[in-house]
């Protein structure tokens, strides 16, 4: 814990050389810098590097001026010029630094220390040695120049030297405009092409859209009264609200200079939106019905209705129960309690606060009360991992580095830490055991949480050795530490009111990332004074409204999903191609970032695409068990302080390996009766028909025309090879539906 | 070495405010001795570096250099040949940088005086590596792409500031800020990999 995470030291380096730091970021450098020997050597190698740039370049100035004034030359200093001047000369891009601040040496400047320097030095000694090293140099200089690669060629010796380098970047940055519109008027005249194209030109498609128009009208009947009624209660602030976020989205577009991506289609988008609050892909028939619907509002409607889906609740517990307990969670944790106790809030849309002050709070066995087992989880170790989980999980801030020391890059103290640690001092753990008649032995039935008379301080140790005490307190309050007060309850509600905007603003920040991709921060639980935010107000902002709705989880979801960046494909624009996160820029959300699948969103869609369970008839608690099993097979857990574990599901070999082979895909492509394959190949449609199926279930989209015509020749030759029609076919169109669910466009959420 | 001046310990008392009107009072006849030119030119990057990692703005810096050069000029006859020069001249470069700390107190934001002092030792003893990381550095901006290339050359360009390029490139000053942080990341990182690379041969 002892290296600083560079990026944050950069960033405030990155503000000290531009001469923009704040006084706050200033001090929070210097405590950094004087505390811990990794960041002072980074502060000065980072510095030396600047200083280095910078004194190159008045070198190089240094020797424009020397070369007007003509002095004589002093054979000591002759090494040290030729050695600066050679290696510099040698390489084509120092070479280029030097004709750049060249050609702006004999421009007048104040900052011009170099002639200062050098006239002063007259006066002192005659200039001898200086000069007529500087000299030296530009004559070396000029010399080499025209063997030295092409970027000399452009050394401008005279005339107008400041006017030089801008015409050098004129010719890019006018480029980059005019191409620009081109590529734009290119695109929207490929995009819509692209559909009418394909629902004029082929007659199937034409049938396609007709029962699909009709199944349409069905849906649309239902969902309306249930999406228009949430709709209207909340529409005052939240149009407000909405044109705020987008407004605040196209700033950062504007002030980076960029163009968003267009709109996304409303084939990538229900998929997306499918994928981020139902956990799977769309089902064919919903998807036909939303292609058809050609109402305005459908995509507010489908939100809506997605969050009234029970299986918003069940992707959502499993998301937090992940979180909470991790994917592998210890035997004494009784996850399926959690997830119900989880599937309950999230279903009667219980306020965010009071489900965190449960989960904080909760007393009791881990089998009565689902809430115990968060805690359950945590309390190795005198609580530290529960002190770290706490603050990270439900308040963005990293605490744990600070358990040892305090931390280098924020004001947090090593006393915070244990102030938090003191909250979890009463907590203590019961088992349960019950006797097992098959093996006769007593075996583990539950783990209860219960509070114990604890009263007084936690003790840790400085790094100096001295033992330091901690009472408890939050957020600057302090409770009173004696055996009456129950400290996790106290925590739950210091954490939980209103005056910490802590809570409201992880959650805000966590949600956004599930929807976008990324964070506002670099790290989703790493808020603080020393990370750099995005869209600083905006998440400030949608804290602040989040709070003061009550905590409304689906009201945030709402809020995030209707917003203008939601919408965008994920598709780069040529205007766009600088918003890249990847790059570790901080996002600009000008496009949809593309999101690998979770292994739950791979599992489920993959039962929803293939119908494979329908292969293995099963009920509901086998299914369940088979779907953790699959899901254990991609998780590492590292017995670490902060109980840390990571996935193979990463698009790592042993995804791709289990996607290719596994159970899973052979159930996927069977055509067992029940099957979607078995559908589609037992009803008495087109070829044409039956590709566009098993596009629209595994893509959910219809295919192009070239994708059409490519899958019609693997038929076709499928079928020239073999005798027999029927299972030539069969087998055909079972590695097609592979080849579709192995590809990166289903693994990915775009 | 020929003593001209009339204090001849090699203490920097120069810097010190009794001892700065003396030292004016001298008569600028400095010691025409080559090697003291050489340790002199030879140092100016060096010492510039030192200042600037006390008073972390180039172009205060460069202004601290100058004023040090002075004195370093004035006080030639205190340098004892053989003895370290770089020590010598960074500690006539700290008074330096404290008086100017001491002009510009209320009109920029500064470092506090923990600090500097804190860190003027450890960065005057730290000679070693500079050599090899500024031919590193040269090496690593021919790595660089051109467009990152020219961006750093017009951002270094004397008198040049982030906000005259992003008006000179017509770019919004933010992208300017976002590309510069990019940019000597990516040659700090260079730096630092070319170093482990020649240590390990």
């Amino acid at each position: 814990m002892t290296t600083p995470p560079a990026a944050d030291l950069a960033l405030l380096m990155e503000a000290l050389v531009e001469e923009r730091i704040t006084p706050e970021q200033l001090a929070q450098l210097e405590s950094c810098v004087l505390r811990d020997p990794a960041a002072r050597t980074f502060y000065f190698d980072y510095l030396e590097l600047h200083g280095n740039l910078y004194w190159d370049a008045a070198v190089t100035e240094k020797a424009g001026d020397a070369a007007r004034d003509e002095f004589g030359l002093e054979s000591g200093t002759l090494d040290r010029v030729l050695e600066d001047v050679t290696s510099q000369t040698v390489n084509g891009a120092a070479a280029s630094v030097l004709s750049g601040s060249l050609a702006k040496a004999a421009a007048p400047s104040e900052a011009n220390f170099a002639r200062r320097l050098t006239r002063r030095h007259f006066a002192l000694f005659g200039g001898a040695a200086l000069v007529a090293s500087l000299l030296i140099a530009v004559l070396l200089f000029r010399a080499g120049a025209p063997q030295h690669g092409p970027q000399v060629v452009n050394v401008p010796t005279s005339g107008e030297p400041v006017e030089q380098p801008s015409q050098m970047e004129a010719p890019p940055s006018q480029e980059t405009p005019t191409t620009q519109p081109a590529e734009i008027a290119n695109r929207q005249e490929r995009m819509p092409s692209l559909p009418s194209a394909s629902t004029s030109n082929t007659p199937a498609e034409v049938v396609a859209a007709a029962p699909a128009t009709s199944s349409n009208s069905r849906t649309e009947s239902i969902a309306k009264p249930e999406g228009t009624a949430p709709e209207q209660s909340h529409s005052g602030s939240s149009e407000v609200l909405l044109s705020f976020i987008n407004e605040q989205l196209r700033e950062g577009w504007r002030t980076a200079g960029i163009e968003p991506s267009p709109r996304a289609d409303d084939a990538e988008w229900l998929r997306r939106v499918y994928l981020d609050i139902a956990g799977h892909i769309p089902p064919v028939k919903e998807l036909e019905a939303f292609l058809a619907d050609r109402s305005e509002d459908k995509r507010e409607r489908m939100i809506d209705r997605l969050l009234d889906d029970s299986a918003y609740v069940r992707n959502f517990a499993s998301i937090w129960a992940n979180l909470l307990v991790g994917r592998r969670s210890p035997p004494e944790v009784n996850r399926e309690a959690l997830l119900a106790f989880l599937r309950r809030q999230f279903a009667r849309n219980v306020p965010w606060n009071e489900t965190v002050s449960e989960l904080i709070a909760a007393e009791g066995r881990g089998d009565q009360n689902g809430a115990v087992n968060f805690l359950v989880a945590h309390m190795n170790d005198g609580a530290i991992p529960a002190t770290a989980i706490t603050s990270r999980l439900f308040l963005g801030r990293q605490v744990q580095c600070t358990q040892c020391h305090n931390h280098p890059f924020n004001d947090s103290k090593q006393d915070e830490f244990w102030e938090l640690n003191s909250f979890f001092a009463q907590a203590t753990t019961i088992r349960h055991e019950k006797y097992d008649p098959q093996t006769g032995r007593m075996q583990l039935e539950t783990i209860e949480l219960a509070m114990r008379d604890v009263e007084g301080p936690v003790y840790f140790e400085r790094r100096n050795g001295l033992m330091q005490v901690a009472y408890p307190a939050f957020a600057g309050k302090r409770v009173d530490p004696s055996a009456q007060t129950n400290r996790r309850q106290e925590l739950a509600r210091l954490i939980a009111s209103h005056d910490s905007p802590m809570l409201a603003e992880a959650l805000v920040n966590r949600m956004w990332q599930h929807f976008f991709g990324y964070a506002f921060t670099r790290q989703v639980d790493d808020i603080g004074p020393h990370s750099e935010i995005s869209h600083p107000e905006l998440m400030a902002r949608l804290a602040d409204e989040f709070a003061r709705s009550g905590y409304d989880v689906k009201q945030l979801i709402r809020w995030i999903c209707r917003s203008e960046a939601y919408h965008l494909t994920s598709r780069f624009s040529a205007t766009n191609t600088d918003d890249n996160p990847e790059a570790g820029d901080l996002p600009l959300f000008s496009r949809m970032y593309v999101k690998p699948m979770s292994a739950e969103q791979l599992y489920d869609s993959l039962l929803i695409a293939s119908q494979a369970h329908r292969a293995v008839s099963v009920n509901w608690d086998q299914e369940q068990r088979r779907r953790q099993e699959w899901l254990q097979q991609f998780v590492l857990s590292y017995d670490t302080e902060e109980n840390d574990e990571a996935s193979t599901f990463n698009g790592s070999i042993p995804q791709s390996l289990m996607m290719m082979n596994g159970e899973l895909m052979d159930n996927a492509v069977s055509t067992a009766r029940g099957t979607y394959l078995h559908t589609i190949l037992t009803e008495r449609t087109s070829d044409t028909e039956k590709i566009k199926k098993l596009y629209l279930s595994a893509l959910s989209r219809y295919p192009t025309q070239a994708e059409l015509a490519a899958v019609r020749k693997v038929l076709r030759v499928g079928r020239s090879q073999r005798g027999q029609q029927l299972a030539l076919n069969t087998q055909a169109y079972q590695d097609i539906y592979w080849a579709f669910l192995n590809s990166n466009e289903f693994i990915l959420n775009h | 070495m020929s003593s001209a001046l009339p204090e001849p310990s090699t203490d920097t008392g120069a810097s010190r405010p009794a001892s700065t009107s003396r030292a004016e009072a001298v008569a600028p006849t400095p010691p025409l001795d080559p090697e003291f030119i050489q340790h002199f030119t030879r140092h100016q990057r060096q010492i510039y570096l030192y200042i600037l990692t006390l008073l972390p703005n180039a172009t205060d810096a460069e202004e601290v250099l100058q004023e040090t050069n002075l004195v370093i000029w004035r006080k030639a006859g205190d340098f004892q040949p053989g003895t370290n020069f770089r020590a010598w001249a960074c500690q006539i470069a700290y008074f330096e940088v404290l008086k100017f700390r001491d002009r510009r107190r209320r009109d920029r934001l500064q470092f506090s005086q923990e600090f500097v002092d804190a860190l003027a030792e450890e960065v005057a003893a730290r000679a070693d590596l500079l050599e090899r990381r500024r031919l590193a550095l040269t090496r690593c901006l021919g790595k660089l792409r051109e467009r990152d290339r020219e961006l750093i050359q017009h951002r270094y360009a004397p008198g040049q500031t982030s906000q005259s390029v992003a008006d000179l490139l017509g770019r919004p000053l933010n992208s300017i800020y976002q590309s510069l942080g990019r940019i000597r990341k990516a040659l700090f990182e260079c730096v630092n990999r070319e170093l482990a690379a020649e240590s390990r041969t």
